[in-house]
């Protein structure tokens, strides 16, 4: 093949394999930003804050490495509402490149010094999901944007480069698995893991004594295997959309069995992986927003929201208190914290049921669809 | 005119070079950060690696504090769960500053404070404060694959006298 019509084509392939209208990209900014304010709850940072500079253990290459103790309480108060106000820009596509980048730059700031503890936490596709979205032109629908008639230029093709990003870290967790011999029959590592997490003092999850129970060598050499095979594997079904999302509900999958078996969710993940959902799936959401939310996009609702918002963080703040996920309760778990002390597993679960029944939905239609 | 051709390729090649340029990063990322030190931010998810087993046996790290109250009493907590204003999983990595493996080189007048702030933060989580001392215990439990029998021993320790 000419070597020119080769980069043409690939070129073609990364504009149109996962493009999406402009449409579809703002009901999804809409759906992130509500599924933070009302399910998974926004980042915040003030507990960092008022830790001695003996336990100041930054990782050796990040923003904090420049400081020597965790910031001043007032610095990360402000700088979770300077979050939540740019979530609240975001909901409303309201400046939403500038606002896009300066969320991702925001909470990585913020990151830095919440990992200053001796370990990084890996949520970063959901932290750097608005910088990667921010030129893609999803602010250019059900927006303040669109009513000043501030349209951005619009680039789908950025959703083939997030496809790619989230590949590419499923293929990091694999590397390690490869090279530490996950593959050698003599060991089981899920096993080794499952037995260090069960007697690790920390809460037990749903399903953990009935794994606990199976003394199998075969069963959990099958979980080694699923787990490196899956892993790399995501990296390569970038190159086909339908395939890869065949994987994405695979990792919903993946994620709940790990939810069941050691109480790890990852439930940042469930929210970026919703961006490739199949089209048909995504119009329903897209025909939700057209007809109830277009209505609240104005100015009234916009200041309403920022005052109810910071109303919301000032009083969870007030109680000087972290919580377990690095985030301020949402609204659905702030309601449901009055009946119960595991607001934060139920919604972990929640997320992961939601994220699993739509997937199984995406998977349904499309085997549908090929039978006929 | 050359110079407009010029700009009009590149906007046409804009997703292949992006495609590049941030595969060119992912991958310069990864690998500092497997040969070096993960940076932060890195886009990279836990990959667990090492396999926690010996021959036929898991082999398991917990940390623990064993607190002797005034009136001579004595009761072992895990420092998971010891620890309020820090979250659970932090806990394992931070408790290796606990047992000063990070703090040798701290001002005396540093580990004053940091004893006081230790004993404010258990005070809090178990609602006494009569502590004739606190002592940090890296505990090594081992789990037989075959009889399911686990075996506990203390392999490291640090004691905080008030």
């Amino acid at each position: 093949m000419n070597p020119i019509t080769f980069i043409n084509n690939i070129n073609t392939w990364i504009k149109t394999s996962y493009s999406m209208s402009d449409e579809a990209l703002a009901s999804y900014r809409i759906v992130y930003c509500l599924l933070v304010f009302f399910l998974i709850g926004l980042p915040n940072y003030s507990w960092v804050a008022n830790h001695p500079a003996f336990i100041y253990d930054p990782p050796s290459y990040s923003l904090a490495t420049f400081f020597h103790t965790f910031p001043s309480s007032l610095f990360l108060k402000s700088l979770s509402i300077l979050i939540l106000l740019l979530f609240v820009f975001l909901l409303f596509g309201c400046y939403t490149k500038w606002v896009s980048v300066s969320l991702s730059i925001s909470m990585i700031i913020g990151q830095s010094f919440a990992f200053s503890f001796g370990k990084i936490d890996h949520n970063i596709l959901y932290v750097l999901l608005p910088l990667m979205m921010a030129f893609s032109g999803w602010g250019n629908c059900y927006s303040i944007d669109e009513l000043r008639r501030k349209k951005a230029s619009s680039r789908p093709w950025m959703v083939t480069i997030v496809a790619l990003v989230v590949g590419f870290a499923m293929f990091t967790a694999g590397v390690p698995k490869l090279l530490h011999g996950w593959l050698d029959v003599s060991t089981q590592a899920t096993h080794g893991y499952f037995i260090t997490k069960y007697y690790s003092n920390s809460e037990l999850a749903l399903l953990a004594p009935f794994f606990k129970s199976i003394d199998n060598t075969l069963f959990w050499e099958t979980f080694d295997y699923l787990a490196v095979v899956f892993e790399l594997g995501f990296l390569a079904a970038v190159l086909k959309p339908s395939l890869f999302r065949f994987f994405i509900f695979l990792a919903l999958c993946f994620h709940c069995i790990n939810g069941l078996m050691i109480n790890v969710f990852f439930i940042g993940n469930n929210v970026v992986y919703l961006l490739f959902l199949k089209k048909d799936t995504f119009q329903s959401i897209q025909f939700f927003i057209k007809t109830y939310f277009i209505k609240f996009i104005n100015l009234k609702s916009f200041l309403i929201f920022t005052i109810i918002g910071t109303l919301i963080l000032l009083y969870v703040q007030s109680f000087d208190s972290f919580n377990e996920l690095l985030m301020a309760p949402s609204v659905f778990k702030l309601v449901i914290s009055f009946f119960t002390s595991e607001e934060n597993l139920i919604t972990a679960g929640l997320i992961s049921i939601i994220g699993l029944a739509i997937g199984m939905y995406s998977c349904w239609s499309f085997i549908k669809k090929r039978i006929h | 005119m050359p110079h407009s051709n010029q700009s009009k390729i590149l906007t046409y090649y804009q997703p292949l070079i992006w495609f590049c340029l941030i595969g060119f990063i992912l991958c310069a990322q990864f690998v500092f950060s497997i040969k070096v030190e993960e940076p932060y931010p890195c886009v990279r998810l836990p990959g667990f690696g090492s396999i926690p087993e010996e021959k036929d046996s898991i082999v398991i790290t917990n940390f623990s504090i064993a607190i002797e109250f005034e009136d001579g009493t004595t009761v072992e907590y895990p420092c998971r769960k010891n620890f309020p204003t820090i979250p659970q999983w932090f806990v394992p990595y931070f408790s290796n500053n606990l047992l000063q493996r990070q703090l040798s080189n701290f001002k005396k007048q540093d580990q004053v404070l940091f004893k006081e702030w230790l004993r404010h933060q258990v005070s809090q989580k178990i609602k006494r404060d009569d502590f004739q001392s606190i002592e940090v215990r890296e505990n090594k439990q081992v789990f037989n694959k075959s009889s399911h029998h686990i075996q506990k021993e203390v392999i490291d320790s640090k004691t905080y006298t008030f």
